[in-house]
């Protein structure tokens, strides 16, 4: 036994020895246990090949672990400088995790940023000492920085740095917790000299808060939590000095990117609802972390390249994330990503497949279009749905005046401002190529017209088509629907003609009801695609036809039940007839809006918008001069009967609202019970 | 006085002398007589080259390799002083139980904190031990010999007994600690199952990990499975992929500085099992792989049908009937290692019928898909693909340039396209060209050598296009099992009862017959076995694989079948494994990723890789091929992959034959240049070196380098370039 133990410490004691050297990073191979997203034209997530695949995970500088870390800066040179917390100190390792050296632990007290700049000098933000210390590149500390003493800084105004990035200038940019005035902005001269509040971001007030403060009492908007901006929650800075910030709950401006005036000129179009760390790449890219591990690439525009890793939920698999503090890009691309919880720094690799999107992206950027296609063509071979490339490859395309290839590929991306373009061009080539065409068969028919008038007044040829068309015409129910073009033209005859004289009936209202909704179909899935409001394969057309029905039919309800207790001549029959006639300037301008829809670009939608605002003022009058004359209305009265219909519309729905929410208690509770009853059986 | 005095000496002597003797008792055997007993566990039985030893206090076993005196024993015996009584209970017992008390599983039952008896009889190659907890009123028979190959391991169903309702056997682990090792004391890793194979290395992982591999062997039980817990992105996108499913019930530990390891093969109740394996820092300093079985679980029955009307908890009604029988396959020497395993492995499935020799020439697989469907103003259209023409014309164009070795799978063949399932006759979709056309395809594509199969998911059923109301299987809670699918065609599937899948693809397989056609590839009962309620039955994963066992044999007979990724039961069917993972799932515990279910299928059975369309880095994955010695797959379409967008395919993102024609061609010269080498012949070794390299050994004298590096490296004074590869004959 004692031999045994030995002989177990001996080899113990060797195999340490071999593992010391070794074992600070771990290397994986190439299948991630993550999805990787993309953002489509419409706004929607789908998935894509892996982006980036873990490819190494520090846990350990040179022999020391690190505990609770809180930032790091990777710089040009080849160093990481990490800020480990936990042990109140600043570590500084070469890129394959030996130790270099570690200093701060005589002078820090609960440091959370770190910043290092250019020439090695570090700059720590220490909440709990309330200060910026600055280091050299020995590690010896040269500066202390404390809380400005500039009356615009705000007296009560604690300072606790949390976050910190320098400018070439030395200017400091510095995050400060439960500072909402703004990232505090420190020169270095004269020992440190407040230059003011940057990139303050905005409150926002929603239209029911505003609503509610102005029914607020004094005191009660005395008590109420006031309205105040975000603190940011980290930042980044870029070559060109621009700081990016990240703030939570900013929606749609969790990221910015700031100038020098402080003014936010990146829109992206997904956000982070728990931003931690934002990282600018070397393709004008940026980077942002949530703190669960979710990694955001978006491009310069603020587009939504990719977003993939993922929370580690227990499953401990490479690449998941606990809590992410801070997120740096090395000069290959590779995204660190470091981890408080874990106490590690995880490294990611890009693809085959980002390498191209990022060297796409960077000859993009750049105006190299042409250029730029051979990288779009293997990105788009590997994906072909992948959204920016199909985006980029019809700008390109444009560019080199493809339109006929570009605008296949603006249709891809939902790129709307490059497929009008493209079509803009397309339809300018036909109209070259087919002007002449066109005239010459404008005129011939014009001649045909002429030579068929003189034929038929000599001859009357066109005797035969007249007696068909006069017979057709002749049945009661064609003259009922033709009756739309009379009381489009003059409603109140027209409206007389439903009510007294029986020019239509409940069979010819359907028939134009059903035409109406069918128009309304095919115009709503087969307009124009610029015009199209539906996404591209989708198709809901039962709801549709249910709504329109449904809405027809509480419509005319609630205006019937009011006109009957407000002494309305009405019936049901003739205001349903009337309301459906009233409709008949979309039976007759639909079909000319939805042609037009398809060779319209952005320059001319106004025409399809103006068409569209005409009849819908048409529609409306109809409706209600049919309201007054079916009734026997004075002006007033009709006003005031359109205004208890929307009432009792509303009563209606809100009632339905309340049956609905009844019954559905009602039958869970019966299944609830049937439930229990069947399993105290079965027991 | 002096007479006191001597009757004092005299009793002091004898006390000493007393105490001496049974000093000596104690330890003589040790001193004397080395092979007789090891740490307190005493000789059993032999056979050629190994020894077994036993412990009668915790039926503890010591297997010995006579040769070189290496042992691996499945009780503690170094303690760190760290342990509680409950963990010495767990690492020294032969059998560590759970007992399900009042919904909870977690009370821990062994031989040692526990009272129990032991009946202990020998037989001639080893011993039985019959136990009873008098607590928990519950027992069963430990049966342990020593065979040609290794040791066998083995509790008879039928001895299980449970006496009272207050106590049930939740889960049983047999042998759990055996061949553990404490920290790194020991050179050497575990072998477990996830992916192709995985390492984890017995060095000192320095409490970095929580929790350690925890895996149902076949995939999890959706049958249990209540509510998914993954991470989301904005609460609506999975994030996480799911991790790869186990494919063959084995396990292994390897003490690789003393020349022993062994490969655990679960024989029997390996549907209900676990494999588990912890690195030592996962609660004790020990490093420990062991099989545990699954007696009774606990699931979540919920009262009404919506969240908010509360849940109970319950334990399944009955226990699952099964022997658990685990085979420890010994192994020493210079076969102590991964490869060394899986060369077991290969020839006891061999040995064992489980798996037979087929045609293994090369072949690269080119997979069709025929048509799909999306939305349109009233129901779905289609969206065609691939027809049987276009087919015709790849195949050309291939021939062209020198590609003859094909075989094809093709997909959304049927009437209804790639989502009307299930497929209950021979009927292809008009816009494909039609039966009678597809029929003549699958002929005059056989005449050429190309064997080109219909696919068919005899797993799933689309409620959108096919009655789904009987017939379609519940899980444990009787509530109706469904698959979000989280797309825009159809939104979700069901899964049909085996007794279904059974009638339905017997009846597919007739209409196919008739038409003098049979290659057929079947998907979704292959890799799929899940527990069930079904009017009012219940019914274990050992009748779901049973009957998916017997339907795959029945049509076995009369097809030719290739399978998508079976499991092991299977494996014996297939004359082909389609889409074997070659990566792990990448757990951070896991230091390693081998080949090891290549190495026991190459010269068996044709392997198809994971399609390449979806892979980030191809040329790494092409490596990993030539590593596996697996052969290429793609997923093709005759029209631009863009079409489906709109589709329930829009993860299929890249597909376009004239995208792939290149890269078809390309790997396929190449892979068939390495495979025609190789052709035949069985993997027995794999090394992998510091410098990225990894070196495949064939049993016909050929050695492929592959390195993985992005430098050139050199190995055994060969120089393999960045990224590349080398065959040495």
């Amino acid at each position: 036994m004692k031999k045994g133990m030995r002989k177990l410490f001996v080899s113990l004691a060797a195999l340490l020895l071999v593992v010391g050297i070794a074992a600070n990073t771990m290397e994986v191979d190439a299948k991630a246990p993550y999805r990787t997203y993309t953002i489509d034209g419409y706004g929607l997530i789908t998935e894509t090949q892996t982006a980036y695949l873990p490819y190494q995970t520090i846990t350990k500088i040179g022999d020391e672990l690190l505990s609770g870390p809180t930032d790091f800066c990777l710089t040009n040179d080849g160093y990481m400088y990490i800020l480990d917390s936990g042990n109140k100190r600043v570590v500084v390792s070469d890129m394959e995790a030996n130790m270099v050296m570690t200093f701060g632990q005589d002078v820090l007290v609960n440091p959370r940023g770190l910043y290092v700049t250019g020439d090695g000098t570090c700059y720590v933000a220490d909440r709990d000492a309330r200060s910026i210390f600055v280091f050299d590149k020995e590690g010896t500390l040269i500066n202390t920085y404390g809380k400005p003493n500039h009356p615009l800084y705000g007296e009560t105004q604690d300072f606790l740095p949390q976050k910190i990035v320098v400018n070439e200038s030395g200017t400091m940019y510095i995050i400060c917790e439960s500072n909402t005035n703004g990232i505090v902005q420190i020169s270095p001269v004269d020992g440190g000299t407040f230059l003011g509040y940057f990139g303050t971001n905005a409150t926002n007030a929603s239209l029911w808060d505003i609503v509610w403060r102005m029914l607020q009492t004094d005191a009660q908007r005395a008590k109420s939590q006031g309205n105040i901006p975000a603190t940011p929650d980290n930042m980044a800075i870029d070559e060109k000095g621009l700081i990016y910030s990240v703030t939570r709950g900013e929606k749609y401006d969790t990221l910015k990117r700031l100038n020098i005036a402080g003014v936010n000129m990146i829109q992206a179009d997904a956000y982070e609802e728990v931003p931690a760390a934002v990282a600018v790449g070397n393709h004008d890219n940026v980077f942002v972390a949530s703190s669960q591990g979710y990694i955001y690439e978006y491009n310069n525009e603020g587009e939504m390249l990719f977003v993939f890793g993922g929370s580690d939920d227990g499953q401990q698999r490479i690449g998941l994330s606990t809590k992410v503090e801070a997120i740096q890009v090395d000069s290959e691309n590779r995204i660190y990503v470091l981890d408080s919880d874990k106490a590690q720094i995880q490294i990611y690799e890009p693809t085959e497949f980002t390498n191209y999107l990022h060297e796409a992206l960077y000859l993009f950027s750049k105006g190299r279009y042409t250029e730029s296609k051979v990288p779009l063509q293997e990105v788009l071979k590997m994906n072909n749905l992948f959204d920016y490339a199909n985006m980029a490859m019809g700008r390109a395309l444009i560019q080199e005046e493809n339109y006929e290839e570009a605008i296949k590929y603006a249709k891809l991306a939902k790129d709307f401002d490059g497929y009008s373009d493209a079509f803009w061009e397309i339809r300018n080539e036909w109209l070259k190529d087919n002007l002449v065409t066109i005239i010459l068969l404008i005129i011939g028919l014009w001649v045909l017209k002429k030579v068929v008038n003189v034929l038929d007044k000599k001859k009357g040829i066109l005797n035969g088509p007249r007696k068909v068309l006069a017979k057709i015409g002749s049945v009661k129910l064609i003259k009922e629907m033709r009756y739309m073009f009379y009381f489009m033209r003059h409603p109140i005859d027209g409206c007389y003609g439903i009510k007294k004289e029986g020019k239509v009936s409940l069979l010819s209202a359907n028939l134009l009801l059903t035409i109406g909704i069918i128009f309304f179909v095919i115009n709503k899935y087969f307009c124009g695609f610029l015009l199209k409001l539906p996404r591209e394969g989708e198709y809901d057309v039962a709801s549709d036809i249910g709504i329109i029905i449904i809405a027809l039919l509480v419509v005319v309800l609630c205006n019937y039940l009011m006109c009957t207790i407000n002494d309305g001549e009405g019936k049901i029959k003739h205001i349903y007839c009337s309301f459906i006639y009233s409709f008949a300037p979309y039976l007759v301008f639909m079909p000319f809006i939805f042609a037009i829809s398809h060779v319209v670009t952005y320059n001319e939608v106004f025409f399809v918008e103006f068409a569209t605002l005409f009849m819908t003022i048409w529609i409306a009058l109809l409706v209600f001069i049919s309201i007054r004359e079916i009734n026997n209305y004075t002006i007033k009265e009709t006003f005031w009967i359109i205004f208890l219909t929307i009432f009792t519309i509303l009563i209606a729905l809100l009632l339905a609202f309340i049956i609905y929410v009844l019954w559905s208690q009602v039958f869970d509770f019966i299944q609830a019970l049937f439930g229990e009853v069947v399993y105290k059986i079965g027991s | 006085m002096v007479a006191k005095l001597k009757n004092k000496i005299a009793i002091a002597l004898a006390l000493v002398i007393t105490i001496l003797i049974a000093e000596f008792s104690l330890f003589a055997p040790v001193e004397v007589n080395a092979a007789k007993s090891i740490n307190g566990h005493n000789y059993v039985t032999e056979n050629d080259r190994y020894v077994l030893y036993m412990n009668e206090d915790y039926l503890s076993i010591i297997v010995e390799d006579k040769v070189t005196g290496a042992y691996m024993e499945s009780a503690m015996s170094y303690d760190d002083g760290k342990n509680n009584k409950t963990w010495i209970g767990a690492m020294q017992s032969a059998l560590v139980l759970t007992a399900v008390y009042s919904s909870v599983d977690t009370q821990q039952v062994d031989l040692i904190n526990d009272e129990c008896t032991k009946k202990i009889t020998y037989t001639d190659n080893g011993f039985t031990a019959e136990i009873f907890w008098k607590k928990y009123q519950f027992g069963m028979t430990l049966e342990v010999s020593l065979e040609d190959d290794g040791v066998v391991a083995r509790v008879p169903d039928e001895s299980i007994v449970e006496k009272t309702n207050q106590y049930y056997i939740g889960t049983i682990s047999i042998y759990p600690y055996l061949g553990h090792s404490y920290l790194d004391s020991k050179a050497g890793y575990m072998f477990l199952p996830d992916g192709n194979g995985a390492l984890i290395y017995l060095d000192n992982k320095e409490a970095r990990f929580s929790s350690g591999y925890s895996s149902m062997i076949y995939g999890d039980d959706v049958g249990f499975i209540d509510s998914e817990v993954t991470s989301l992105l904005w609460g609506k996108y999975e994030m996480v992929n799911d991790p790869n499913k186990i494919l063959a019930p084995v396990f292994g530990m390897a003490h690789t500085d003393e020349g022993i390891a062994f490969l655990a093969v679960v024989e029997e109740g390996a549907e209900r099992a676990t494999i588990e394996a912890q690195p030592n820092g996962v609660n004790i300093d020990y490093n420990r792989i062991y099989a545990k079985f699954i007696e009774r679980k606990l699931y979540t029955q919920p009262l009404g049908n919506d969240s908010s009307s509360g849940t109970i908890k319950l334990t399944e009604e009955d226990r699952s009937h099964s022997d658990l029988q685990i085979r420890y396959l010994f192994l020493s020497e210079e076969n102590a290692n991964y490869a060394g395993m899986a060369n077991a492995y290969r020839n006891y499935l061999l040995g064992k019928g489980a798996l037979t020799v087929k045609d293994t020439s090369y072949n690269t697989r080119i997979d069709f898909l025929g048509t799909e469907r999306e939305d349109w103003l009233i129901g779905t259209s289609s969206v065609v693909m691939t027809t049987v023409d276009d087919i015709y014309g790849i195949y050309d164009d291939l021939e062209s340039a020198n590609v003859t070795d094909i075989i094809s799978v093709y997909k959304g063949w049927q009437k209804g396209g790639l989502y009307d399932i299930p497929i209950t006759k021979y009927k292809a979709d008009g816009d494909i060209g039609g039966t009678d056309d597809l029929t003549k395809l699958i002929k005059d594509s056989q005449e050429r050598g190309i064997s080109l199969y219909l696919y068919n998911n005899a797993l799933k059923i689309n409620p959108d296009e096919q009655n789904a109301t009987f017939n379609v299987v519940k899980r444990i809670n009787k509530r109706k099992l469904t698959e979000k699918t989280y797309r825009d065609v159809y939104e979700e599937f069901n899964y049909l009862t085996p007794a279904r899948s059974k009638t339905l693809v017997n009846k597919f397989v007739d209409s196919y017959l008739k038409k003098k056609v049979s290659n057929l590839a079947i998907a979704g009962i292959t890799n799929n076995v899940f527990s069930y309620s079904y009017g009012g039955d219940f019914y274990t994963r050992y009748n779901c694989a049973d009957s998916y066992k017997s339907l795959i044999e029945q049509i076995d007979g009369k097809t030719n079948l290739v399978l998508e990724q079976p499991y092991a039961y299977l494996w014996e069917y297939a004359d082909a494994y389609l889409d074997m993972p070659l990566y792990t799932s990448d757990y951070i515990y896991e230091d390693e990723s081998v080949p090891f279910m290549s190495i026991v299928l190459k010269g068996v059975i044709p392997v198809y890789a994971d399609y390449i369309n979806f892979e980030a880095n191809k040329h790494e994955f092409f490596l990993r091929m030539v590593e596996s010695g697996s052969f290429p797959s793609f997923y093709i379409t005759k029209e631009s992959s863009s079409d489906l967008i709109y589709t329930n395919s829009n993860d299929i993102y890249s597909s376009e034959y004239d995208v792939y024609r290149d890269t078809i061609i390309e790997y396929s010269t190449e892979l068939k240049e390495i495979s025609e080498k190789t052709e035949g012949a069985y993997i027995i070794g794999h090394e992998i070196f510091d410098s990225q390299i990894r070196k495949v050994t064939y049993d016909n004298g050929v050695v492929i380098y592959i390195n993985y590096a992005r430098t050139g490296q050199s190995a055994d004074g060969y120089t393999i370039d960045a990224m590349s590869y080398k065959v040495v004959e």
